[in-house]
């Protein structure tokens, strides 16, 4: 059985929210009867580590993200020469999002880029996105999932790379351009595991030789609370390269994909989360981190990330729907 | 070796727009929204067709056809530009594989493809960004790759 169809099953079969009805008759509620009242909190952020997870921010609100991916921690560029990565930044991301709805967010921001250098020499990219909060899992098991479908397009402002081989030879405006169509499934299945799945689809105008421009992935992200104030959040892709564009850069250019894999320690603390994170791919952006992802954690290529949020509210209203 | 031509060959020009799948379904929202939504439906639209590098660069097919600026000067690949670049540029990056940097410069061929005005603008000009996170290179070391750059790059 194929990894997908196994998570799929779990996801389905398992029945409603046991933690959320145990609080509702906790406080003797009556609408969790007759009501579908929605799962919360399914994950405590809009990113689980290097992917999304299926939240969304509230209408009105204007968050303010800064994403920072350091150097290798260990191997041949990490130690404590860079001491160990921190003198390096593969990526740093600032961008905003807001909230138009509840359920439908946009954002905007700028990446500096993470090249590889091998598969892909672009970088400065600016993005708008679009996510979209289609259903919600209630805590009754009508609904048994949450589903959140997030897309963007990124464009590179970089110099045309004087280099014919190169993705950023751009001939026309267009070959800067990438998107990313993303479906993120999402269950609460207690208080203190959640688990999403990503069905990704990534889109890059121009390439180089033998690599792809229409790529699919599937992504898996989760979170295991195992404290009131700590939990382990963890997420994978899986890119659908073809044996033939894999085959090619390993014989022609000694060079391997990996699959991009972030590992972190959710902290809570005062109404703040704070997230401890680690991950072996460079780039920030699902346009880059899922098709070139170079960086390996079995030789110490990974990474130290961190996100910072600040949230304004832009309405007056102080009253907000879940 | 893939065979392949320098030329870029359109193969798809049809988009299936990522963002369509986001935008069509809030009913609640007002129509300055629907026309941002469908806005940036539209951006993604007109992302234009797919393209492929070429394998292989057009002057490496072609031959070199490149007239040297300073014949009267010499900069030898074998007893100087190779040492500068494993020093500066191929200890830890520019080594292929999986390594950091673009290509890999540990070798005449995997240089080569690199020597255009590339490698003037990011290793040899006044504001140069390589090598990474240092100063430009020294002057009088810029000043000799130059020649050899302008020169054609030989491997001599």
């Amino acid at each position: 059985m194929r990894p997908g169809s196994f998570i799929l099953i779990i996801l389905t079969s398992a029945g409603p929210l046991t933690a959320q009805d145990d609080l509702s008759k906790l406080f003797n509620d009556s609408a969790a009867g007759s009501k579908q009242v929605p799962a919360v909190a399914t994950f405590k952020s809009t990113q689980i580590i290097n992917g999304q997870s299926n939240e969304t921010i509230h209408k009105h609100d204007l968050v303010f993200i800064v994403q920072h991916r350091f150097g290798d921690i260990a191997g041949t560029n990490g130690g404590i020469k860079n001491f160990f990565g921190l003198d390096n930044s593969s990526d740093i991301l600032i961008a905003f999002d807001y909230g138009i709805s509840d359920r439908l967010n946009m954002g905007t921001g700028r990446a500096k880029g993470a090249p590889n250098g091998t598969n892909t020499s672009i970088k400065q990219l600016y993005y708008l996105n679009l996510k979209y909060r289609l259903l919600r899992q209630t805590t009754n098991g009508r609904i048994p999932f949450s589903i959140t479908l997030f897309a963007n397009t990124a464009a590179s402002a970089m110099s045309k790379l004087d280099l014919a081989i190169s993705d950023a030879h751009f001939q026309d405006f267009s070959d800067r351009l990438s998107g990313v169509g993303q479906v993120i499934i999402a269950r609460k299945f207690t208080g203190a595991f959640s688990l999403a799945i990503l069905p990704t689809y990534v889109r890059r105008n121009y390439v180089q030789f033998m690599d792809m421009n229409n790529l699919f992935a599937l992504g898996v992200g989760g979170r295991f609370k195992f404290t009131q104030s700590m939990a382990l959040v963890i997420d994978y892709f899986l890119p659908f390269r073809s044996k033939e564009s894999k085959s090619y850069y390993s014989k022609e250019k000694d060079f391997s994909f990996y699959h991009p894999l972030g590992i972190g320690l959710e902290i809570e603390t005062g109404g703040h989360i704070f997230h401890l994170s680690f991950t072996n791919s460079t780039a920030v952006l699902e346009n880059q981190f899922i098709p070139s992802t170079s960086s390996n954690w079995a030789s110490g290529a990974f990474r130290w990330g961190f996100s910072i949020s600040r949230t304004f509210t832009l309405s007056k209203k102080t009253g907000r729907s879940i | 070796m893939y065979g392949s031509g320098p030329t870029l060959k359109p193969e798809l020009c049809i988009w299936p727009s990522s963002a369509l799948a986001t935008g069509f379904a809030e009913i609640e929202i007002s129509k300055l929204m629907y026309k941002i939504i469908f806005l940036l439906i539209g951006l993604n639209s007109f992302q234009g067709c797919i393209k492929t590098a070429p394998e292989i660069s057009g002057d490496q097919e072609e031959g070199n056809n490149c007239t040297p600026q300073f014949p009267d000067k010499q900069v030898s690949y074998e007893n100087y530009a190779k040492n500068i670049i494993n020093r500066y540029c191929t200890e830890s990056c520019h080594r292929g594989g999986n390594t950091p940097g673009t290509g890999n410069f540990t070798t005449y061929r995997g240089i080569k493809p690199y020597t255009g005005s590339t490698f003037y603008y990011r290793v040899i000009q006044d504001n140069a960004d390589m090598p990474q996170d240092n100063a430009p290179l020294p002057r009088n070391i810029r000043d000799s790759l130059n020649i050899w750059i302008k020169n054609c790059a030989p491997q001599n």
